[in-house]
């Protein structure tokens, strides 16, 4: 029984001597927003070009709604909306005729989804435009409307906040966890602005230089990434051990510079402070962290898996 | 597939190149034809005659191979770069259903051109111009049935290329390589080699760049087509047939497999 909605199996994808992908595997399961973050050339686009079968893989499988094989790929890939790099579209004709020209292709009947379409990505206004006059970010959301024609099961989005203002991305996010939670639609999404992905995604696939390098989910880098309290005594050894006993549910580690590290500290800041002080150590340094997405990333690109 | 071609076809009656290109074709054909009927009674002008009017086209069979690949280059030219191709196929349309899709829209264009600009030209000429002269109505209107599928092979070779580059400007260089430099370089061949020259000459010979200009003497004096006898009519479909199957196969070949 499979029950991913996109699944790559030992992807390899080779444009002549260059290597983009090098055996991914990577499963989205039904409900979730994926977010594939990696740099540029790490291989994301490629990725994404192969399950929109823009690309054929060089070796490995891809399977779509659990299906696999040339002719079941193409009748899955109807289920999919996609963008890649960016918004495909005729530059001179209207916004309008546009989502109309795919409509018929999609075949889906009534003239109403084109409108209902353009107000939920708030192009409207913009109806009688030519394509090829809209802001970077009017094409983003025109791009967006065009994959979400025909109601897709799953979105496959390739940098979809590229271009777009500020609120533009608030609003792209919240439409987005709409679509997820009201529609219960698959999101598959690779984006650079990582703080902008954390606050999205309920899981993460990291990609470095054609390798996935991990899938995590979003609890998971939750936990990995807890806040951290970074202290310098002037008596390493015998805080720890006063750490030890004190506080003996705090999980903590001695970094290679000689800082303590207490991730996921439970009490206030101060308590670790007056605990050094009572005990006649000297606080040299008191620090508060919190790891971010890009910390993580940063870590895990650097060769560390641990910690952030 | 019946989707894909509905929705082109809506895509091609709203293009406003098409569009352009269809107006500014009927604007040719009425310009010519009226600055012929206004010349026609001037003293010591020949040619404000239907026969003159008709040989501009009969004495040029591969105008239509010309507009058939122009209407593809104006609906596909930049379907690869604007990522509406990708769009299609991310959606699940096969390369050949797109192929065979776009190669439909474009014979449907190209139809429809056909259906008005030549009754249009026809009853300029028959109307406007004195009915006189060696070029008649059967001459343009039998060139249509004879160029027909040399016309649809051309038409289908403009599809292929403008799937198969990136680029339009190879697409065009690799159309008028196949349409025209190639025939020219095999009959060449065929003349010079000492050994094998022969049979370069006979393939030569079914190519539309080397048999029609061959068989074609159109003038104000004279006008013999190679569509006036059965044998150059036939040669005409045959090699318009063979056009259509080489250039299908070579689609597949290209197109099947070709990453995007």
């Amino acid at each position: 029984m499979n029950d991913s909605v996109i699944e790559a199996n030992q992807v390899t994808k080779k444009y002549r001597s260059v290597l983009a992908l090098d055996g991914v595997s990577l499963r989205v399961s039904p409900g979730s927003i994926y977010g594939l973050i990696g740099d540029n050339g790490a291989g994301k686009s490629t990725l994404l070009k192969l399950l929109a079968g823009h690309v054929f893989p060089t070796a490995g499988e891809i399977r779509l709604f659990g299906r696999s094989g040339e002719k079941e790929l193409l009748r899955s890939r109807r289920q999919m909306g996609v963008m890649i790099e960016r918004p495909g579209f005729f530059p001179n004709m209207t916004v309008e005729r546009t989502l109309e020209y795919y409509r018929i292709q999609k075949g889906i009947p009534g003239k109403e989804k084109v409108q209902e379409l353009m107000e939920l990505v708030d192009i409207r206004e913009k109806r009688r435009e030519r394509c090829k006059r809209l802001s970077l970010g009017q094409k983003q959301r025109l791009g967006l409307a065009i994959a979400l024609l025909g109601e897709p099961a799953a979105l496959v989005l390739d940098e979809p906040v590229n271009g777009l203002d500020p609120s533009g991305i608030v609003e792209l996010r919240a439409l987005l966890h709409r679509l997820n939670t009201e529609k219960n639609i698959t999101i598959l999404l690779s984006s650079h602005i990582l703080p902008e992905l954390q606050q999205t995604a309920t899981m993460f696939g990291f990609l470095s230089k054609g390798k996935l390098l991990e899938e995590i989910s979003a609890q998971e880098l939750h936990e990995r990434c807890a806040d951290r309290l970074n202290i310098d005594v002037d008596d390493r050894e015998k805080y720890a051990a006063l750490l030890a006993k004190h506080f003996p549910e705090e999980s903590w580690r001695v970094l290679p510079e000689g800082t303590i590290q207490i991730r996921g500290f439970r009490r206030e800041p101060e308590a670790y402070s007056r605990l050094a002080m009572e005990h006649g150590l000297c606080i040299l340094g008191l620090e508060r962290k919190s790891a971010s997405l890009e910390d993580y990333y940063m870590n895990l690109k650097n060769g560390g898996k641990e910690s952030c | 597939m019946l989707n894909y071609i509905k929705s082109e076809l809506y895509r091609a009656a709203h293009s406003k190149e098409l569009r352009g290109a269809f107006i500014g074709l009927l604007a040719i054909i009425l310009f010519l034809n009226l600055t012929l009927f206004l010349m026609k009674d001037v003293e010591h002008f020949r040619y404000g005659s239907s026969s003159f009017s008709y040989s501009m086209l009969v004495s040029v069979p591969m105008m239509y191979c010309y507009v058939a690949a122009d209407v593809a280059a104006m609906l596909y030219e930049s379907d690869r770069r604007n990522g509406t191709m990708g769009n299609s196929i991310a959606y699940g349309i096969s390369r050949m259903q797109l192929l065979a899709g776009k190669c439909v829209v474009c014979f449907v264009a190209s139809l429809v051109m056909l259906a008005v600009a030549l009754p249009l030209y026809i009853g300029c000429a028959e109307l406007l111009l004195h009915a006189t002269g060696p070029t008649t109505i059967q001459d343009m209107l039998l060139e249509v049935p004879a160029m027909s599928l040399i016309a649809t092979g051309s038409l289908i070779l403009a599809v292929v290329l403008l799937d198969f580059f990136e680029n339009s400007f190879f697409s065009v260089l690799a159309w008028l390589t196949v349409m025209l430099f190639l025939p020219k370089i095999l009959l060449f061949a065929g003349i010079v080699l000492p050994f094998g020259g022969d049979v370069l000459m006979d393939v030569a010979m079914w190519m539309p760049a080397n048999f029609i200009p061959a068989g074609t003497n159109v003038n104000m004096s004279e006008c013999a087509t190679i569509w006036d006898t059965g044998a150059g009519m036939a040669r005409c479909l045959i090699s318009g047939t063979a056009g259509i199957l080489v250039f299908s196969a070579a689609g597949v070949l290209l197109v099947r497999k070709r990453d995007i």
